[in-house]
């Protein structure tokens, strides 16, 4: 064979060779005036990729900031993650990651965003289409996005949106909903969600609500929003919860029994059913709450298969209810309980913290004045225990406390003790060893907010909507943690 | 005469055969024997001496005595030290081991000691929530302990206060180690002697102490009842092949596998196999119990010799080789290897050239210099 054919023949070869792919995250940073623009001050940029809740990077570089950081022979993968770091004489102070992609040699590889910021930082956020509600349903989907729905703004909203954490957009999805507020929102384990109950009208008129709605943010436009049951549950301030076998259920509330808006103690299970819609819900015939309520939470203890409900606080006729009840999905029925909240409380918040136990932050007390006491119940032991105090000009109620992907619990905005709202933001953190709160002032919000609706993302951020009329003020704002916890 | 006396040598050396040379003797019994193994190996020594054979002895060398209390007393003095790395590296291996063994040559209190520490060290170093699981862990082992406040500063006594009022405060299970007779049982490096022990749920060690073996683990004990089967044994004697391919080495035809095992609370026995080493035939087989007080050691003594004789005597033994099957033939093995390696290159001869990976190249906008 001649030279020439010998060339031709690699020149063949080198053609025919497919090409590397490219995985290739969109950066996002906040505008370089924030106090969360990342690369101030920063003397090293550190890229890594490693598999979604590993410690260990598949692949790393360190280069000077103003270079441009790369990896080569990246084995294909599935729930890849791809870290961003900026240190300054070796410590961390900025960082981001993409949501979990996988990559491989038959896929093309779709275009992630990475959001990086300074950490422990606030920044602006996309515009969402509704930057002054209140009252918005919000909730993460499995796949790690925010889906926000109705709320109120210069009248009902009956609109939805979704915040896709992977283009770092939000998203209008067409589907319309019931007008609705006071409403039970419980997220399905495939990303859809209940919408239960609730008022609308004018203030003062209000008119329950009789439908259920089963909402999908990722289904066609036709069936992005689905009624369940025309004539569903007449309640207003229920909560509800996700069970871990996939059911809903949904105890107390008030219901118009003629004589106006009156406590419940009634409890329903929605079931998925054929095709995974949910069956009109069923009364539970022996499960009722000892002390009916309105305005409590309820949260689910564990992701072990028939983890209990503790449901907290709330208000009756009366005021203020201590007593706290479990219903335990199993026997369908509510367990003998005795713990009792030390402060009774109604509007409160109620987050699952990392060691299983519950932490009960703020809400209004038997003066119907807001209160800045914690507590804190420890199944373990089955009991209530004070754990501390929000500091003066926390927000108390209308707040939003979001779970860390550290452990640790962010509060944001809400009205403090006189009512006004506040721009703080604070972390919160139960110490094991000695059993109290630590609460630590963190950057606070652009702008005041109360009544704003938040979502932790995919990526270990917090994304928070709507809450202000201030004119100018960001439609919404996102918090970056350090990145402990979000390997 | 002289015709009739060459007729009876022949026909003499016809019957009598060709004497063998001895078998190589691989003795095999559990490290740490009793005495009347020790006796039976020396009486088997003693046979195999005066037979002119070689005797090799594979028994296993006994445990390394357990190291995780001196790991911990090592541990101790560097927490003291402010050591704090060093600490946390020594305990880390002195847990693993015990997690390993069961807490083999532990105490309770040193058991407990070992969660202790390790949980004041990852204070020390600022991780509260696993300091907490480590006083938890050691709280369970001895929930009833009261830290010397002389040696403990206030705030880790009042925390594994707090740790210990927790774990009384958990359910209790029973957790019982089912082992074999003759054997002991410990939890949390406490002798179970009797009824077995009920405790608070967690993470408990159990060990079980047999002749000759011990096994342990660390367990969790999550409900009402957990039964943990442990039944160490010790090594077992070599296997004929094995046997075989040392006889091999050595230039040996037969090979005497003379192993002593002993199960439950019987007396040892003595297995004597006696196999050919170039087809593996059994060619003949005896045991001997070695009862305390009896003729133990001469009896295995006994037996060794009669199969020696066996292999060496006037009895012409047959050992030629069987025929070969055709799974033992070489070219076919050949032909197979060859077709199994073409299988696994040819997908990769296939895919020769595709990419086995991909680039990382975030869009990182520009800094401002």
């Amino acid at each position: 064979m001649t030279c020439a054919n010998w060339a031709a023949a690699l020149l063949l070869a080198a053609a025919c060779s497919p090409a590397v792919p490219v995985l290739a995250p969109i950066v996002d940073v906040p505008d370089a005036s924030s106090p969360a623009y990342p690369f101030t001050d920063i003397d090293e940029l550190r890229l890594s990729i490693a598999h979604a809740g590993q410690d260990a990077d598949i692949a790393l570089v360190s280069v000077a900031p103003g270079d441009t950081p790369e990896l080569a022979s990246v084995p294909f993968g599935d729930d890849l993650v791809v870290h961003l770091s900026g240190r300054r004489a070796g410590v961390e102070v900025a960082y981001g990651r993409t949501c979990a992609v996988s990559v491989n040699r038959d896929t093309n590889v779709a275009s992630v965003h990475l959001y990086f910021a300074r950490i422990v930082k606030w920044a602006a956020g996309p515009q969402p289409s509704e930057p002054r509600a209140v009252g918005r349903d919000a909730y993460a989907t499995p796949a790690g996005d925010g889906v926000f729905v109705g709320g109120a703004a210069d009248g009902d909203l009956t609109d939805m949106e979704r915040f896709d954490a992977r283009a770092g957009a939000f998203v209008a999805l067409p589907g319309r909903v019931a007008a609705r507020r006071g409403a039970a929102l419980a997220p399905l384990r495939d990303g859809r969600a209940l919408r239960i109950g609730g008022v609308a009208g004018p203030p003062g008129a209000d008119v329950a609500v009789a439908s259920c709605e089963l909402l999908s943010p990722t289904a066609a436009a036709e069936l992005q929003v689905q009624t369940i049951a025309d004539d569903c549950l007449h309640l207003v301030d229920a909560a509800a919860a996700t069970l871990v076998d996939g059911g809903v259920v949904v105890a107390g509330g008030r219901r118009d029994q003629g004589a106006g808006f009156q406590p419940s103690g009634a409890t329903w299970l929605f079931r998925l059913g054929d095709a995974g819609i949910p069956a009109p819900p069923r009364l539970l015939p022996t499960a009722a709450l000892a002390h009916p309520r309105y305005g409590h939470t309820a949260t689910r203890l564990g992701d072990e298969v028939g983890a209990a409900v503790l449901i907290v606080g709330g208000r009756d006729a009366v005021g203020p209810v201590a007593a706290a009840e479990l219903y335990e999905p199993l026997r369908e029925s509510y367990a003998a309980f005795a713990p009792q909240l030390l402060t009774p409380r109604y509007d409160h918040r109620a987050v699952l913290l990392p060691d299983g136990s519950i932490l009960i932050v703020g809400g209004r007390d038997s003066a119907n004045r807001p209160t800045a006491s914690l507590e804190v119940y420890l199944p373990r032991i089955g009991q209530f225990a004070a754990v501390g105090t929000l500091p003066a000009g926390a927000g108390l109620v209308g707040f939003t406390a979001t779970a860390l992907p550290d452990g640790r619990v962010l509060l944001a905005g809400g009205r403090d003790a006189g009512n006004q709202p506040v721009a703080t933001a604070y972390i919160l953190r139960l110490d094991p060893i000695d059993g109290t709160v630590d609460i630590s002032p963190t950057d606070g919000l652009a702008v005041p907010r109360a009544g704003h609706s938040a979502v932790p993302l995919c990526d270990g951020t917090v994304l928070i909507v709507g809450g202000t009329v201030a004119p100018g003020a960001p439609g919404s704002e996102r918090y970056n943690p350090p990145s402990a916890g979000r390997r | 005469m002289h015709h009739a006396a060459r007729a009876i040598g022949l026909i003499l050396a016809a019957s009598v055969g060709r004497a063998e040379p001895p078998p190589l003797i691989v003795f095999h019994s559990a490290a740490d024997p009793p005495s009347e193994v020790t006796a039976a190996r020396a009486a088997v020594a003693s046979a195999a001496r005066d037979a002119g054979a070689a005797f090799v002895d594979v028994t296993p060398a006994p445990a390394p005595p357990p190291a995780a209390a001196t790991l911990l007393a090592r541990a101790v003095e560097s927490y003291d030290a402010l050591r704090y790395n060093e600490a946390l590296e020594t305990l880390d291996g002195a847990l693993a081991e015990a997690a390993r063994s069961g807490a083999a040559g532990l105490s309770p209190a040193e058991l407990s000691d070992l969660h202790l520490y390790r949980g004041l060290v990852v204070l020390q170093r600022g991780d509260a929530n696993r300091a907490w699981d480590d006083l938890v862990r050691s709280a369970l082992v001895d929930p009833a302990r009261i830290l010397d406040p002389l040696r403990f500063p206030p705030k880790a006594t009042a925390a594994f206060q707090r740790a210990a009022r927790e774990v009384r405060a958990q359910p209790r299970g029973t957790l019982v180690v089912a082992t074999a007779p003759g054997c002991r049982a410990f939890v949390d490096a406490r002798e179970v002697a009797g009824l077995p022990p009920e405790l608070p749920l967690g993470v408990h060690y159990v060990r079980a102490a047999c002749p000759g073996a011990e096994a342990g683990a660390a367990v969790l004990l999550g409900g009402s009842r957990l039964e943990v089967p442990l039944a160490p044994a010790p090594p077992a004697p070599p296997s004929d092949e094995s046997a075989a391919a040392l006889a091999r080495a050595r230039g040996a035809r037969t090979v005497l596998v003379v192993a002593v095992t002993r199960s439950g609370g019987a007396p040892p026995t003595v297995w004597l196999r006696l196999r050919d080493v170039a087809s593996g035939r059994a060619l003949a087989d005896a045991s001997v119990a070695l009862d305390p007080g009896g003729s133990a050691a001469a009896d295995a003594r006994a037996a060794t010799i009669r199969l020696v004789d066996r292999a060496t005597g006037a009895v012409k033994l047959d050992l030629s080789p069987p025929p070969r099957p055709w799974y033992e033939k070489p070219w076919v093995w050949g032909v197979a290897a060859a077709a199994v390696t073409a299988a696994i290159l040819l997908p990769f001869a296939i895919t020769a050239g595709s990419p086995t990976g991909f680039r990382v190249a975030p869009q990182v906008p520009p800094v401002p210099r």
